[in-house]
């Protein structure tokens, strides 16, 4: 017998299992990948999973042509997606730069590890998270989850095709070494109660089609490879055509266009939980892994009667500026527990603009974070 | 497979003395029409590579002294070669810019019967 | 001579073209777009239909054959036209999916996806326009410039044993392999529509002149004396029989200012990638090798 799409039911999962579970309950029917520690298991998963579900996994030579395949799959029409680690998501940036222009969903799991270069291959990191934003050669819009649990892989797994269908562009699963190998209870719910997205499709006439003509949302609605509405489409800078058209103008406008069409959706694509803001003096902003761990941290803080808060940041990018600007007003301190030497507390200090004190609290890659280090930075702060 | 077509017959055309190119006269050969085609050149896409000029078995075609909007001398049907363009379309095959093609005429009168 | 009256679907295979943004950026003489005109060619050949044509290519001046075709068309990274290809290809097996693109595209940044691709046999058609350098960026050597060539980035010669194509892809697997010179118009649109209808990894090489950025370090003159060259490589080969069906690819070296091997070296039968997957079986979870002595029995029967 063969698995169903949707394993409905509760299991003992680690992450990787959990984030290709939710690939495929999402609708992933292509993966194309390369061996990499910590993401292997997602590619292990896939390639069980998929011939079960008539879909095709395809372990490829490399990770660019890895995540050149999944852009050639979904332009066909198949939700697709890749995994990988740190070296391997360095490789596919020029692609993930290639998916954004040509508007191409698909979603890429980052499974990170310590580094630069080979690095820690085996341990925990946070340190792609600048990458994830700014990887790719130019300006492009990116969405990124960072998912702290297995449970969150299965459901985020689902949320990035969603959003990567709804939006026309990669997103990405910033999961880590100690989420993905991580083994909890994994909740699957009956396949009618998973929320799917499908990308907007034209149906107009095919002789005028225009691949990159936006509606009002900014998403231009998609032609399939062999729809016959003679799909255009080039890395180079293009008009509404997909004619390659090398001015500054074009790249204003098509440019400006792809950035806008995150900034003006990113209310509805933001996602983040709070816990005791509302009266907080100190505030851990924190994300993945690290988010979790706070969590602990922000619990045993406010037992001591410490009036300490948590944002635990779902999306990461876009990252929440409006909400991190008001909140900066009425606290002392912003903490930034991070497993790197200082990415996304660069982001608060922007955002908060020195209306509080942001301090990073530095987890060095390698070592798993623990919530006591992270209690005394708070008792800290509050002295 | 692909069979190679030997050029020889390309160039071997059923006029006067060009007829002894054949080993031996084809039964059929008086059943058969060369069909006459018109040059059509779409100057503003010319380079003027002169492909079609060396490559045209009947040599029909010459360099020309008018120039389109890119500066680039176009060819020319030679003056009195007309009718002598036997539609093997190598000039359309060959052309890099699809720049010239061939129109077959349709035959007025049969003049050599 | 005549003009016609529209310089738009004039040309009998303008349909096929985005006929209104020629001329295109190809330099005189060049012979991508002969290419492309026989490809065009091939693919009513071979009789697909419009909507299952797809292409993809690369980056560099053979990239930019798509932007003028007038079907799906997929212009991707430099380097990754056939993973891109192969995505497509196994998204919707339907579809005849092509790659035209460059020899340092194909080959330099390239060329791992090509072997590979050629080693699980993926059903791409893929073309290779080898004009011995990079055009595009100003005529730099290449994986396939003949030794002793002079480049700009090869002032003193090439001292680089090049690639030999047709014996790179028969060993790395590829079904179909084929070369031709921008001169075998009408060979090359055949070999192109028997690559076309044949199914897995098939490859043809098609040497093309850069009169630009190889032909004048070289001294090779105007472009037409490029052709005459491959014109004389014609015509030694009357005698000589250098085309050669099932010619031996390992002789197919090209040397500087030297006769060039043609023909078609390769024409086999190998199961696909899809075919395979198609086999798998996850509900018995049996191996391959069951399943095919299986196949085979019930067709016995």
């Amino acid at each position: 017998m063969t698995r169903p799409k949707v394993l409905t039911g509760t299991h003992f999962m680690h992450g990787d299992f959990a984030v290709a579970e939710g690939g495929l309950a999402a609708g992933c029917k292509f993966f194309a990948g390369y061996p990499i520690t910590p993401a292997t298991e997602v590619a292990e998963r896939m390639a069980g999973r998929l011939p079960e579900i008539g879909g095709v996994y395809i372990q490829m030579e490399d990770e660019l042509g890895s995540m050149a395949a999944i852009l050639g799959a979904s332009c066909a029409g198949v939700k697709s997606m890749t995994s990988t680690s740190g070296p391997g998501f360095s490789l596919m940036q020029e692609n993930i730069g290639l998916g954004a222009v040509l508007e191409v969903p698909c979603v890429v799991v980052d499974v990170q590890r310590g580094g630069p270069s080979t690095g820690l291959p085996t341990s925990v990191s946070q340190q792609d998270m600048m990458q994830a934003k700014w990887g790719s050669h130019g300006d492009y819009p990116i969405v990124a989850y960072s998912p702290a649990s297995p449970q969150e892989c299965f459901d985020i797994a689902i949320k990035a095709f969603n959003t990567a269908e709804k939006y026309r562009t990669p997103v990405l699963v910033m999961s880590d070494e100690v989420v993905g190998h991580m083994t909890e209870r994994v909740t699957i719910p009956e396949e009618s109660a998973i929320k799917i997205v499908e990308r907007k499709l034209y149906d107009g006439d095919p002789d005028k089609y225009l691949p990159y003509r936006a509606d009002e949302d900014l998403i231009p609605p998609m032609a399939l490879a062999g729809d016959g509405c003679k799909v255009h489409m080039t890395g180079l800078i293009h008009d509404e055509g997909g004619r390659p058209l090398l001015n500054a103008e074009t790249e204003a406008k098509l440019v400006g266009r792809l950035l806008d069409k995150v900034v003006k959706h990113a209310e509805a694509i933001m996602e983040y939980e709070k816990i005791g803001t509302e009266d907080a003096d100190v505030i851990v902003v924190a994300y993945g892994i690290t988010g979790r761990i706070a969590n602990r941290a922000v619990e045993l803080a406010r037992k001591e009667g410490i009036k300490a808060g948590l944002v635990r940041l779902i999306t990461v990018w876009p990252f929440p500026v409006d909400y991190i600007r008001k909140l900066s007003e009425n606290v002392k301190t912003i903490l930034v527990p991070e497993i790197n030497f200082g990415q996304i507390v660069l982001e608060v200090e922007r955002v908060v603009g020195g209306r509080a004190t942001v301090e990073q609290v530095t987890y060095i890659p390698g070592t798993l974070p623990d919530p006591y280090s992270m209690l005394k930075r708070i008792r800290e702060a509050v002295k | 497979m692909i069979i190679p077509v030997s050029i020889s017959i390309v160039m071997a055309l059923p006029e006067g003395g060009e007829e002894k190119k054949y080993w031996r006269k084809p039964l059929d050969f008086h059943k058969h029409k060369v069909p006459i085609g018109k040059v059509i050149i779409i100057a503003e896409r010319c380079k003027a590579c002169n492909y079609c000029i060396e490559f045209c078995p009947k040599e029909i075609l010459v360099e020309s002294d008018e120039r389109n909007k890119k500066g680039y001398k176009i060819p020319k049907v030679v003056e009195g070669k007309e009718k002598e363009c036997i539609v093997c379309l190598h000039c359309e095959d060959i052309c890099p810019e699809f720049g010239i093609y061939i129109e077959e005429i349709e035959e007025e009168e049969d003049d050599e019967t | 001579m005549s003009e016609p009256d529209s310089v738009f679907d004039a040309h009998p295979v303008d349909a096929h073209l985005r006929a209104d943004m020629l001329p295109h950026i190809w330099c005189p003489g060049c012979g991508i777009g002969i290419v492309l005109k026989a490809y065009i060619r091939a693919l009513d050949k071979a009789e697909i239909p419009l909507e299952k044509r797809i292409m993809v290519s690369g980056i560099g001046c053979s990239g930019r054959a798509c932007i003028y075709l007038n079907q799906d068309c997929y212009h991707s990274t430099h380097g990754r036209p056939i993973p891109f290809a192969t995505g497509i290809k196994l998204a919707n097996p339907d579809l005849t999916v092509s790659v035209i693109s460059g020899d340092g595209d194909l080959f330099a940044i390239g060329g791992n996806h090509f072997i590979h691709a050629a080693r699980r046999n993926m059903d791409l058609n893929v073309i290779c326009i080898n004009n011995f350098n990079y055009g595009m960026t100003g005529g730099q050597s290449g994986p396939t410039t003949p030794m002793d060539s002079k480049t700009i980035t090869t002032p003193y010669g090439n001292i680089e044993h090049p690639f030999n194509l047709p014996h790179l892809a028969t060993s790395s697997g590829a079904t179909y392999v084929a070369r031709w010179t921008t001169l075998d118009v009408r060979r090359l649109r055949d070999s192109m529509a028997e690559a076309l209808k044949k199914k897995g990894f098939t490859f043809i090489e098609v040497i093309s002149p850069c009169p630009t950025g190889y032909g004048r370090p070289n001294r090779r003159g105007e472009p037409i004396d490029e052709m005459k060259q491959y014109q004389e490589i014609w015509d030694l080969r009357e005698d000589n029989w250098i085309i050669q069906e099932g010619a031996d690819p390992t002789e197919a070296d090209i040397k500087l200012n030297e006769t060039i091997v043609v023909g078609v070296f390769a024409d086999i039968d190998r199961p696909t990638f899809a075919d395979l997957y198609s086999k798998l079986d996850p509900v018995k979870k049996r191996r391959l090798k069951e399943v095919v002595r299986e196949d085979e029995r019930r067709v016995r029967e």
